[in-house]
């Protein structure tokens, strides 16, 4: 039976994805050890491969990955063509609106220009989750530090994640509202779940149980 | 300076890929032929008022423009609706079954991030006025044909049918809209959206496990076995019958390892009413085509019919068998010759009524030139009059190879053959 190619991305919740997967089975020693190597051959003809996570979705649509883990914001900003079947519900944040404390200023440009200013990572998340809401801000991408955005008035307010809310207080910004929930996701390439649907089902089982074990 | 840009999305064929295309679109419009399928052309444009009629959403998305009475006009958006309109007209009054296919340019609008063309070339056929599985798996298997006949190994059918779901959505109460949301979970092929939305709902424990293991449920004919633990209703076991059916008929065509029973395809398009069917190549991470019956859409044009049909897209098919290694040369032999539209306009005609095609340079071209161009053009063999014989000489030379061969006039098309398929041993 032929195995499983996985990509993995390295980061914050790399730890959690990797010990549920070694909970499945899968021995991922050299993974953990050798962090600058990227192709991981093991037994059974399983492939782990490492990548960004933006870049997870785009391995699994084009069947390079046939499976992936990665977070639910990067798979609603990416919007790939792949099946999403599990949340392993680590990694949690949320996507929060959020502008510089005391007064709205977001409402205030609002309110005399009848627009305002959102810097984000999540261009595609920000402009589709406001135009659903019939508001049509502008939507500036940025690719690091968005707190920085509001303090140096290149924009109203932020679209962004956060844990525990320090890095916005840090910031003199005051979450809004929630736009999301963020937890990681299992995908799998739309071929690899047809054409190699008992290993695919197998993991899916496998880590589903583990998940609602630990829940 | 203006950019020579073509619109994102589309690309221009050069003739290496074009001449391999035309040898798969070849042989797969030999293979519709073969099962009696008669080949359409219908517009390009269409009005969209018209394709609205089938209430297919999908298909409205595409590119519109107007007419000069400000009549809206839509690019062909998929092969089935154009000619589910024009059998629903032009072919009311004939007599059924029509056995109908067609090979055209289709044009969706795709999100550009997702670097997918909004321009491809689709194979397609449809049988309309036929029921039944022998109906549907004649057109699994006149897909599987135009798969063989290009020499694609290795692919998978999956083989599903909407009605066991819709089915099931009936037979358990589910309102109207949480219906809708379940089906758009599973359209996205989001499964952990789709399990969100059947916990907010209200459900007896073995009413929400059909919900959940239903669409999951992909494998061999055992999966047939599990789907009937599931019936709740005639028209599930109607549906589950169908299906062993219809894998009974693809058996008989010798297709039946090909098959994966799959209760969890969920085209983008509402129109299907049956068996709905997708084929797969292991080398490519996306489906070839797929189809389905649909046995609706001709009343909304008004004339009932029966259908079922698929498309494939001819660049993921030709994608797949370079990519296992596969042979997708046309086998017609191209020679350079030197004064072929001028004084050896006669020979040249001589070869290309023998079927070897003749690319005309200037008498005077050097053996540089003469090197570069066979390179760029890919045309390996280069005819010239032999300096050696008088008159009637002729001189074949692989320019790839050191190969050549001298002959005359009356043996050249042989002579050219021969130096061909040796150089093609070689290369082996």
């Amino acid at each position: 039976m032929k195995g499983l190619c996985i990509a993995l991305c390295r980061g914050a919740v790399f730890e959690e994805v990797a010990s549920l997967l070694e909970r499945a089975g899968f021995d991922l020693s050299e993974v953990r050890s050798n962090t600058r190597k990227l192709v991981f051959d093991a037994p059974e003809g399983t492939r782990i491969i490492t990548t960004r996570p933006t870049d997870v979705p785009t391995y699994v649509e084009n069947g390079a990955a046939d499976v992936g883990f990665v977070g639910k914001d990067v798979l609603m900003e990416a919007r790939k063509n792949i099946f999403e079947v599990l949340d392993l519900g680590v990694g949690y944040c949320r996507m929060v609106f959020a502008t510089p404390s005391g007064v709205d200023p977001s409402l205030e440009t609002l309110r005399h220009l009848g627009t305002f200013r959102v810097a984000t990572k999540f261009p595609n998340i920000a402009r589709s989750y406001f135009l659903e809401r019939g508001m049509n801000p502008e939507i500036i991408k940025l690719h690091g530090s968005i707190e920085l955005a509001p303090l140096v008035g290149l924009a109203e307010g932020v679209v962004d994640l956060t844990s525990t809310g320090t890095t916005l207080r840090e910031n003199q910004l005051e979450e809004r509202f929630q736009l999301h929930e963020i937890t990681t996701r299992m995908i799998v390439n739309r071929v690899s779940h047809k054409m190699l649907a008992p290993q695919v089902s197998g993991l899916v089982s496998c880590l589903r149980a583990l998940v609602e074990d630990s829940e | 300076m203006v950019r020579l840009r073509t619109p994102a999305g589309t690309r221009d064929v050069l003739p290496t890929e074009a001449a391999e295309l035309r040898v798969i679109e070849d042989a797969v419009r030999l293979v519709f032929r073969g099962f009696g399928y008669g080949e359409v052309v219908t517009p390009t444009l269409e009005y969209e008022e018209v394709l609205a009629l089938s209430e297919e959403a999908a298909l409205l998305t595409g590119f519109r423009m107007l007419d000069e009475h400000g009549e809206l006009l839509l690019l062909r958006p998929d092969l089935t609706t154009p000619i589910a309109r024009m059998v629903a007209g032009r072919l009311r009054n004939g007599t059924p079954p029509h056995r109908i296919y067609s090979v055209s340019n289709v044009f969706r609008r795709i999100s550009p991030q997702r670097g997918r063309e909004i321009e491809f070339r689709q194979a397609g056929v449809e049988l309309l006025g036929a029921e039944g599985p022998e109906a549907d798996g004649e057109v699994i298997a006149v897909a599987c044909r135009a798969l063989d006949s290009v020499g694609l190994e290795g692919y998978r059918v999956g083989v599903g049918h909407v009605e066991l779901f819709q089915a099931l959505l009936q037979a358990v109460n589910i309102g109207v809209e949480e219906r809708r949301d379940l089906l758009a979970c599973l359209v996205e092929k989001d499964f952990v959206g789709y399990r969100l939305v059947l916990d907010g709902l209200n459900l007896g424990k073995d009413d929400r496990l059909a919900l959940l293991d239903l669409p999951e449920m992909r494998g061999g004919p055992e999966i047939l076995g599990k789907a009937r633990t599931l019936v709740r209703s005639r028209g599930m076991e109607e549906a589950v019958a169908h299906l062993e059916r219809l894998a009974a008929v693809l058996e008989t065509y010798g297709y039946g390892d090909r098959l994966l029973f799959d209760l969890g395809i969920f085209r983008n398009l509402e129109y299907y009413t049956g068996i709905v069917f997708e084929f797969y190549a292991a080398e490519l991470g996306a489906t070839l085509g797929g189809g389905g019956r649909y046995d609706n859409l001709l009343a909304r044009f008004g004339t009932p019919m029966a259908a079922v049909g698929f498309g494939v897209g001819l660049d993921r098919i030709h994608a797949s068998v370079l990519e296992q290694g596969g042979d997708v040369d046309s086998g017609l032999v191209l020679v350079l010759m030197p004064g072929a539209h001028s004084r050896w306009v006669k020979v040249a005609d001589l070869l290309r009524t023998g079927g070897v095609g003749v690319f005309a340079l200037p008498e005077e071209t050097d053996e540089e030139k003469m090197f570069t161009l066979a390179r760029q053009k890919e045309i390996r063999l280069l005819v010239e009059p032999d300096p050696m014989a008088q008159g009637e000489g002729w001189m074949v030379r692989d320019l790839e190879r050191a190969l050549e061969s001298r002959c005359f006039t009356d043996q050249l098309v042989e002579e050219i053959r021969r130096i061909s398929a040796a150089g093609d041993v070689g290369m082996a």
